[in-house]
């Protein structure tokens, strides 16, 4: 362990441009994706229900931070991503502002704890899917706080909980996993340890 | 608004936000969005179209939030624990009324949170922000430069999005904005984007640890101090005073 600790916590700079990087990809994706989404949310407004489109695409949020942890593999990844992320939104001008930083403190927390729960050794799918779905239940007490959903009554909260879960689990989860799989067998990833355990 | 250091404008904003976000105020929220609206406004050089066009999204997320909060409200006793403050002095609502608060105090904070991401987002400087982290709230260099590096891209990425989208396109393939065959050449050439990046960096002898000068100081003063305290100062009082 002694010999792979120095660069276990330590942050390579062509990390972080890595993370950024990755984060800005995300970013554009998810900017589409949200003016399909404010359709939906346009449309189900009248009935109440105008916030389904955000948590279908809630999971998106989580994306970079999954996705960096699965390729770094290291402590602490999913956690600085997820902040970086947010940090990021920040700088592009996001319409809630410096907010969404402390969103993207608490949304790492969840999925670094997946992480920490396998003790930053096992990279697999049960991993993976525990990460988003961690990231969704953090999230979601989150949202209490700053949404209020206390507010809301609780079969309603249950629809959102279930429609968040599902999409943290198809972003972060399953679509993260299935790219950066793809990703390792071209070859890129040589120099992290998600390719070096494709080898 | 501007030549306030942005690093503490942005710690200030999200102390505010914090505020906001324990309590269920609905006079300070809207009281809160439109001093910052104005003060939004007020900055020279704030293009007036592009903050009208920006506001459009909150106000359907609020409206959004509204129409939630009035048909789906928790209703009754069952907000007790969750409203600190205003629950006692509404001891006794109607259904009807009680949703309406919930669908108020719902769609306000919305406003309020916009306000404030608002005033933040149209007077501040990106580079000048994490310049500031850098330089007031000791954020690493290698993350400083590393995130600005990858921030200049977003044109390029962008761009990129819909050239992918076109060459999917040609060939015949159907792809959602998530889907992998998508993501898969975009993610491919920020990696390699990434690295090319780090290495031009270094070899030019960027490293995280050497003393460093900055050419670009962002100062830190008095008044924004005062920006802090004042504003922060003027919302916990807003709090107590107005119920």
């Amino acid at each position: 362990m002694a010999t792979t600790n120095s660069n276990k916590m330590g942050w390579e700079l062509k990390e972080i441009i890595l993370v950024a990087m990755c984060c800005i990809v995300f970013g554009v994706v998810y900017l589409v994706a949200v003016y399909l989404s404010s359709f939906i949310n346009t449309a189900c407004t009248p009935m109440g229900l105008g916030f389904l489109g955000n948590e279908l695409l809630f999971g998106v949020w989580f994306m970079a931070s999954t996705f960096a942890a699965y390729i770094l593999q290291k402590p602490g990844v999913a956690l600085v991503s997820e902040i970086i992320a947010a940090l990021i939104e920040v700088l592009l001008g996001n319409m809630y502002g410096p907010m969404v930083i402390v969103t993207g403190f608490v949304q790492g927390i969840g999925s670094e704890l997946a992480f920490a729960a396998f003790r930053y050794r096992r990279f697999d799918w049960s991993t993976m899917l525990l990460a988003a779905a961690c990231s969704c239940i953090i999230s979601f007490v989150w949202s209490f706080v700053r949404s209020g959903y206390g507010e809301l009554a609780v079969p309603l909260l249950a629809l959102f909980f279930i429609i968040r879960l599902a999409s943290s689990v198809l972003f972060a989860g399953v679509i993260c996993k299935v790219v950066a799989d793809k990703l390792a067998r071209t070859g890129l990833l040589k120099s992290y340890a998600l390719g070096r355990a494709h080898e | 608004m501007r030549s306030i250091n942005p690093g503490v404008k942005l710690a200030t904003l999200i102390v505010a936000s914090l505020m906001l976000s324990l309590t269920y105020n609905v006079a300070v929220n809207v009281a809160v969005c439109l001093a910052c609206l104005v003060a939004t406004v007020a900055t020279s050089g704030v293009n007036r179209r592009r903050l009208a066009l920006a506001l459009l999204p909150f106000f359907l997320t609020a409206l959004a939030f509204f129409t939630t909060g009035l048909f789906f409200g928790a209703g009754g006793a069952g907000n007790a624990e969750a409203v600190g403050v205003s629950t006692s002095v509404f001891g006794q609502r109607t259904l009807l009324a009680t949703d309406w608060t919930t669908a108020m105090q719902l769609a306000s904070r919305v406003l309020a949170y916009g306000g404030l991401g608002m005033l933040f987002a149209f007077t501040s400087n990106a580079f000048e922000l994490v310049m500031s982290l850098m330089q007031q709230f000791r954020l690493p260099p290698k993350f400083a430069y590393g995130i600005l590096a990858a921030y200049h891209f977003f044109p390029v990425v962008r761009e990129e999005f819909g050239t992918v989208g076109a060459a999917l396109k040609v060939r015949g393939v159907k792809a959602g904005p998530f889907s992998t065959r998508r993501l898969l050449p975009m993610l491919a050439h920020a990696l390699e984007r990434s690295e090319s990046l780090a290495m031009a960096m270094e070899s030019r002898g960027f490293e995280n640890d050497a003393p460093r000068r900055v050419a670009f100081r962002v100062p830190l003063r008095a008044r924004d101090v005062a920006f802090a305290l004042g504003v922060l100062a003027a919302i916990a009082a807003g709090l107590m005073l107005v119920r």
